[in-house]
């Protein structure tokens, strides 16, 4: 393993408390398609040695398209997945090999909220026995009933009304039901939730409710998310951090604003200019820049050199050779490209 | 006006859509009406269930059981679709003049079937080539939705395209037969951010090359923004508010559009919080009786109990509310304008 | 989507309190009752099965009281007589006598008790173990699904009416013996079903998510996976039904089955087929029992299927409507 202490420093200027969450060189590995029908399965990258802190009570906005490895990483940090290399550390401890009951009992802990309201809500069962089940299932309540106090409070602070506690999820709006998806994730107090795309499924329109509301969470109860993303128009308003994968590689983690303001890498800038803004005078001039060539965004890709090199418009001979190193900038920004800081 | 107004290509008058289902009759679209003229990108926004797609299901004659046209017409270069010689003539242009992109390309697919074929078969049965004619003519759309390699890429699946790749071959089907009006439902809601880019460019180029109007339907303004000369807002079956987009966007009449319009986000934007319409649309098995909007509006008041007539606004446009123009959002947008970090 | 769980749990629920309710007639007026009626009242074919398998079931409950004759009871005089209708017939036999000279009617009902219970018993054995089977290789996949999958595929290869034949010859024929032996025979489609919709349901979020949550492998086998598959199951075991029943008529038919002096419609079949040349009448009242019977269940539940599959009831419910409102055009 490469040796991380020098290329990850504390962005900030050493904070007092240690950070709720701490990735090191994290890769995970997938069995691709084999060779033909009885080849041997190809090993995919899925992620490549992934490294950040997270402190407590701050949000890390996670942003990557299909096939980024966007939502693999969710799911290793909360360790529905084997690792193939690198450490993840919760309050300090390494979780990396818990297994069993010991990962259960962290579940307390790290919660996710899913990205799509509409399936990942039991149909069958109650808004109280939802919400309650967290609790009845960590022995923390005997009985659902028992419950019921707590899930009214937890209705109230994710400002559903408590009539809707014997419904059943089917009576709800999408904005609705994440919310109950919300209140089940926050029925065990974790500290760290990992939120996948919460408001993708949503309504444009309803996306605004639930990032308000996940960040009154945040103030009120000192949560830390991760908040992933395949996009960067929603993540600016919650996130504190920014962090952009490609491929199962980060290719650049800033401040929020530095991201938006000063961005480094060529794909956070593709990102960037490929959000569609609400205003008519950003009009698409259509054709004159139409590409005709779509950079594909498979996982497999194998060889030396930089991975974004094949849709980088600056890729020279530097990035065929050698892939960059993740590593920190100026103002706290770090990134994987050989051109930024050369300008 | 001297001049005589140009025959729109494509008008809905007073549409209403029931769907009679086992919890009750679901009023799916309550008076809707537009038009669009030659040439002309139109947007449809709205939150899901508002009725867009129904709209778009009943120009295309997609509206099956259980739902069913109550009322209304709908009128193709003047002349109504809904009359018995109207459904054969419709039969004939769908899928001719009147064509179809879908928000899921891999649905509308046939899974076993090549790119090739599927653009073979649409040439050869609406555009009557010969078979070599219509494999060359379909190389060169492939090659014109920015596929490279057409040839090669003709012989080849529907699972060997990437998400991003067969909507454009979806979008090649749709203008192969040099359509009149296209409709695009939610056609880059399944799509990564760049491809989006990439898919609404490629409509824009056709639609000036071409001379094709444009139904664009969506849920994101933002993506409206770009494309679309005028826009219609759709709450709860009907439309709010229409107009050209310069100035919908510029100054929206209807609360909803204000709201609408302030929650979608913008990366210049550096408030921490985002402006939200509070609430949920509300059942179309029940609609309310004065205006549908009434429920989550800031500025609601006594006069709303009753339903709003549609006026024409002083820009051009039209809007569905008794107080248009009166700023809905503002103050929720000052104090959340503060820097908080 | 909205419509679909809700309407999903319904039928199921008012599928599972019919049966108790219809005996007693008054508690008729009970709601979900009452709408299941309303419903399968639409759909006329399957309201007739359900009506005949409604009246099966009674009769075979009561068929002590019903039954004019006892079942086994030899007559030498009134041998071969003809159902009432008919010329030469013997009063106080309904559908006639067989070649014993006992009363069709009599060992119809008494019949229909050992067809019931045989087949009950065959789907709830071969039901609940197959069930079984199949949530946990679905759930943990790996060896134990293989293991599993692989002792279905070996009973699956191996020919079902030989090992029923094997087992019989082992054990020796009775009631008890056919229904050990049927369910050991017919236990992998349930196994294989279920999987299937376990890996899928694996999938789901739902599923995903109460993982997360901390739940144990068996509170999401049992609340989370098993109240999904109630649906396709009821289905599932009401055709399996027919095939019991179909089974069961086979192997006594064969002689292996239900052993005189008891009673059963294959029995008795097997008894009529040497006179069927003189009297028809002790051969064709118990096949059309069995065909009725099987024509009841497969109409049935044609309508279930369509009942529990939420977009499929709204589409028959929107085509009962239209044509009503075509039918109210014409008058």
């Amino acid at each position: 393993m490469t040796d991380l202490s020098n290329r990850f420093e504390p962005a900030q200027p050493v904070p007092s408390a240690p950070p709720i969450l701490s990735v090191r060189g994290l890769c995970v590995t997938f069995d691709g398609p084999g060779e033909g029908l009885w080849g041997p399965p190809k090993k995919v990258q899925a992620l490549d040695n992934i490294t950040f802190d997270l402190a407590r009570g701050k949000t890390l906005g996670l942003v990557g398209e299909s096939g980024s490895g966007k939502s693999t990483l969710g799911r290793a940090i909360l360790r529905r997945l084997p690792l193939s290399n690198g450490r993840v550390f919760f309050e300090g401890k390494d979780i990396t090999a818990v297994k069993g009951e010991a990962l259960r009992r962290l579940t307390r802990n790290i919660q996710l909220i899913f990205q799509d309201p509409y399936t990942s809500l039991n149909p069958r069962m109650k808004v109280l026995e939802l919400i309650a089940e967290p609790l009845l299932v960590h022995g923390l309540v005997s009985s659902i009933d028992e419950a019921r106090d707590q899930v009214v409070e937890l209705l109230r602070l994710v400002n559903l009304p408590v009539e809707t506690i014997d419904r059943f999820p089917h009576s709800f709006s999408g904005g609705q039901r994440q919310r109950i998806g919300i209140a089940r994730a926050l029925a065990l107090k974790p500290q760290l939730i990992i939120a996948d795309e919460p408001v993708s499924a949503l309504d444009v329109s309803v996306r605004a409710q639930v990032v308000n509301l996940m960040q009154d969470l945040q103030q009120e109860l000192g949560l830390t998310y991760v908040f992933i993303a395949h996009d960067l128009s929603v993540v600016r308003h919650i996130s504190h951090d920014i962090a952009i994968l490609h491929r199962g590689h980060m290719v650049e983690m800033a401040g929020r604003d530095a991201i938006y303001e000063t961005p480094e890498h060529p794909y956070t800038k593709v990102l960037l200019s490929a959000v569609p803004e609400p205003d008519p005078s950003h009009r698409r001039n259509g054709g004159v820049n139409a590409p005709k060539t779509v950079p594909t965004q498979t996982l497999s890709f194998d060889g030396v050199g930089c991975r974004y090199r094949t849709c980088c418009d600056k890729a020279g001979g530097h990035c065929q050779r050698e892939a960059p190193p993740f590593a920190k900038h100026e103002g706290g920004h770090w990134a994987a490209c050989w051109h930024v800081g050369m300008t | 006006m001297a001049y005589a107004q140009p025959t729109p290509i494509l008008e809905v008058r007073d549409l209403h859509v029931e769907f009679d289902t086992m919890s009750g009759l679901v009023q799916g679209l309550r008076g809707v009406s537009f038009s669009v003229m030659p040439g002309e990108t139109l947007a449809l926004v709205g939150e899901s269930g508002s009725g867009k797609s129904v709209t778009a299901q009943a120009v295309m004659g997609l509206i099956g059981l259980p739902g069913s046209i109550v009322s209304g017409d709908i009128l193709w270069k003047g002349q109504s679709l809904l009359t018995p010689e109207g459904q054969k003539k419709a039969a004939s242009l769908r899928g001719k003049s009147l064509s179809m992109v879908f928000q899921d390309p891999m649905t509308s697919l046939n899974p076993l079937m090549t790119i090739g074929a599927h653009l073979v078969e649409v040439l050869r049965r609406h555009m009557k080539l010969s078979k070599p004619q219509a494999f060359a003519r379909g190389a060169e759309l492939l090659e014109a939705v920015g596929i490279t390699e057409p040839r090669r890429r003709m012989a080849q699946y529907p699972h060997e395209f990437s998400g991003g790749m067969r909507q454009r071959v979806m979008i090649a089907l749709a203008i192969a037969c040099e359509p009149d009006l296209l409709i695009a439902d939610e056609p880059t809601t399944a799509l990564d951010v760049t491809i989006q880019a990439q898919v609404l460019d490629l409509l824009a180029d056709f639609q000036k090359s071409m001379g094709l109007s444009i139904v664009l339907i969506t849920h994101d303004l933002g993506i409206v923004a770009g494309l679309c000369e005028r826009v219609a807002v759709m709450y709860a079956g009907s439309i709010v508010e229409a107009g050209s987009a310069a100035t919908v966007f510029e100054q929206a009449e209807h609360p909803y559009t204000q709201g609408l319009i302030r929650s979608t986000p913008r990366l210049d934007d550096r408030r921490d919080r985002l402006v939200s319409i509070e609430g949920a649309p509300p059942s179309l098995l029940h609609p309310p009786k004065g205006c549908a909007f009434q429920s989550r509006c800031p500025v609601a008041s006594r006069q709303c109990d009753t339903k709003p007539a549609r006026q024409v606004t002083p820009a051009g446009g039209s809007v569905s509310c008794w107080t248009p123009s009166l700023p809905a959002w503002a103050d929720v947008a000052k104090t959340t304008e503060v820097h908080a970090r | 989507m909205t419509i679909t769980s809700s309407s999903m749990s319904d039928s199921s629920t008012t599928h599972r309190s019919t049966t108790p309710s219809m005996t007693q007639g008054p508690l008729m007026s009970f709601a979900p009752i009452g709408r299941f009626l309303k419903e399968l009242w639409r759909d006329k074919a399957g309201f007739a099965g359900f009506a005949f398998l409604v009246l099966l079931g009674l009769a075979a409950l009561f068929a002590p009281l019903l039954a004019p004759h006892d079942p086994a009871a030899q007559s030498v005089l009134a041998r071969l007589k003809p159902p009432i209708w008919m010329e030469g017939s013997v009063s106080g036999h309904l559908l006639g006598t067989d070649m014993l000279g006992r009363d069709i009617l009599s060992r119809l009902l008494f019949g229909a008790r050992s067809s019931l219970l045989v087949s009950v018993s065959v789907v709830a054995l071969a039901g609940s173990f197959g069930v079984m089977a199949g949530l946990v290789a679905g759930y943990k996949g790996g060896l134990t699904d293989a293991l599993i999958m692989r002792v279905v595929d070996v009973q699956v290869a191996f020919p079902g009416l030989l090992l029923t034949l094997l087992l019989v010859a082992v054990i020796g024929p009775s009631t008890a013996t056919i229904i050990i032996v049927l369910a050991f025979s017919n236990w992998m489609i349930y196994t294989r079903v279920v999987r299937g919709i376990v890996m899928s349901l694996r999938q789901t979020p739902f599923v995903e998510a109460a993982e997360v949550v901390g739940c144990k492998s068996a509170r999401i086998i049992l609340k989370h996976i098993l109240p999904n598959l109630i649906s396709p199951l009821l289905t599932l075991a009401i055709l399996e039904f027919t095939n019991i029943i179909l089974a069961e008529a086979a192997l006594s038919f064969l002689g292996l089955g239900v052993q005189p002096p008891a009673t059963s419609w294959g029995l008795d079949v097997a008894g009529g087929k040497n006179y069927m040349m003189i009297a028809w009448w002790p051969i064709t009242f118990p096949g059309l029992c069995i065909a009725m019977t099987v024509l009841s269940i497969n109409l049935f539940a044609n309508w279930l299927r369509v009942t529990t599959e939420p977009a499929e009831r709204e589409k028959r419910y929107a085509r009962g409507r239209a044509a009503k409102m075509r039918r109210a055009k014409k008058t």
